[in-house]
């Protein structure tokens, strides 16, 4: 299954955010969005998912244009870059209504298991981060996209979520931006760059520097 | 559909006691079944439209990931709220 969205406009108070864009996800694959604060990376997403309507969008999963909102096809799961449970909910109830198992999450965080009862505010940034990142993952859908997922994450979890992303993406199409771009470049198959309004698809590292979203030498 | 209305009702809990709390002053100063119904669909489209345009429409996208929309999570809020209003009339008609 792929997904392609093009021929995006958004405009916000008058000004062009997006205007060049054409993004590819595919089964199989782990799409890498990268760019600088305020290059439109949450918009597109949330274009994407559906939940901000921009002047003009075509978005298509397999070559069959899609017009409504992507969330009503109950084929995505979106994490946003703030906070994705309700901060009074107990964390076996978001497990349930998202339909993923609470004793699978714990075999690959032993270190949750007391939470269970916890409220979602009762957790640490970084924790609560985990369990959003799990629940998106594993709930069922084709398209999963993670907005600025590894924030505030310890190292430890790190390692265990990139080897659970390298695992989905075998069942789904994944989309996934970040600005700790090092994690973002090695998980990516593709990767596009996000400058101007526009995507630039980046099939040599050294465009990164080119296109000045990184510092000469950093790579 | 049962799974729709269980979402639907995780997110009603976070309003429930201020509706008791409306509802109870709505039956202290007597106020007539249909128009409390209305100052609640008032209240609701309020609520609504605070989530939608002062940003809070982010804190919908956990409802959104399972495929119901802000219109429809608000509208069946508003089926179990009204339920509830009935409820609290029925009582005070009948009991009080």
């Amino acid at each position: 299954m792929t997904f392609e969205i093009d021929n995006i406009e958004l405009s916000i108070d008058g000004i062009p955010v997006l205007n060049g864009i054409y993004l590819h996800s595919k089964i199989g694959k782990i799409t890498g969005i990268l760019g600088s604060n305020g290059t439109g990376k949450s918009s597109l997403l949330k274009i994407l998912f559906g939940s901000l309507q921009p002047q003009n969008k075509l978005l298509r999963i397999d070559k069959k244009a899609y017009l409504k909102p992507l969330f009503q096809s109950g084929l995505v799961k979106y994490l946003p870059q703030h906070a994705l449970i309700p901060k009074a909910m107990l964390m076996g109830k978001a497990f349930h209504l998202y339909r993923v198992d609470w004793l699978n999450f714990t075999s690959h965080f032993p270190e949750f298991s007391k939470h269970k009862n916890a409220r979602a505010d009762e957790l640490s940034g970084g924790e609560i981060r985990v369990v959003e990142i799990y629940l998106s993952l594993k709930s069922e859908s084709k398209l999963v996209m993670l907005d600025e997922p590894f924030s505030h994450i310890a190292p430890l979890f790190m390692a265990e979520l990139k080897q659970l992303l390298n695992g989905e993406k075998k069942e789904k199409a994944i989309i996934l931006t970040d600005h700790m771009y090092r994690p973002v470049i090695e998980l990516a198959d593709e990767l596009y760059l996000l400058k101007n309004g526009c995507t630039k698809r980046i099939t040599d590292l050294q465009d990164l520097e080119s296109y000045r979203y990184l510092n000469p030498d950093t790579l | 559909m049962l799974s729709t209305l269980k979402l639907a009702f995780s997110f009603y809990l976070k309003f429930l006691w201020i509706s008791v709390l409306i509802n109870i002053l709505f039956l202290v100063f007597g106020i007539a079944f249909p128009v409390a119904i209305f100052y609640k669909l008032i209240l609701s489209l309020l609520v609504l439209w605070t989530y939608k345009i002062v940003g809070k429409g982010e804190k919908l996208i956990f409802y959104q990931n399972l495929k119901l929309s802000s219109s429809m999570l608000f509208g069946i809020s508003f089926f179990f709220d009204t339920f509830l209003l009935i409820i609290m009339y029925l009582i005070r008609w009948n009991f009080l």
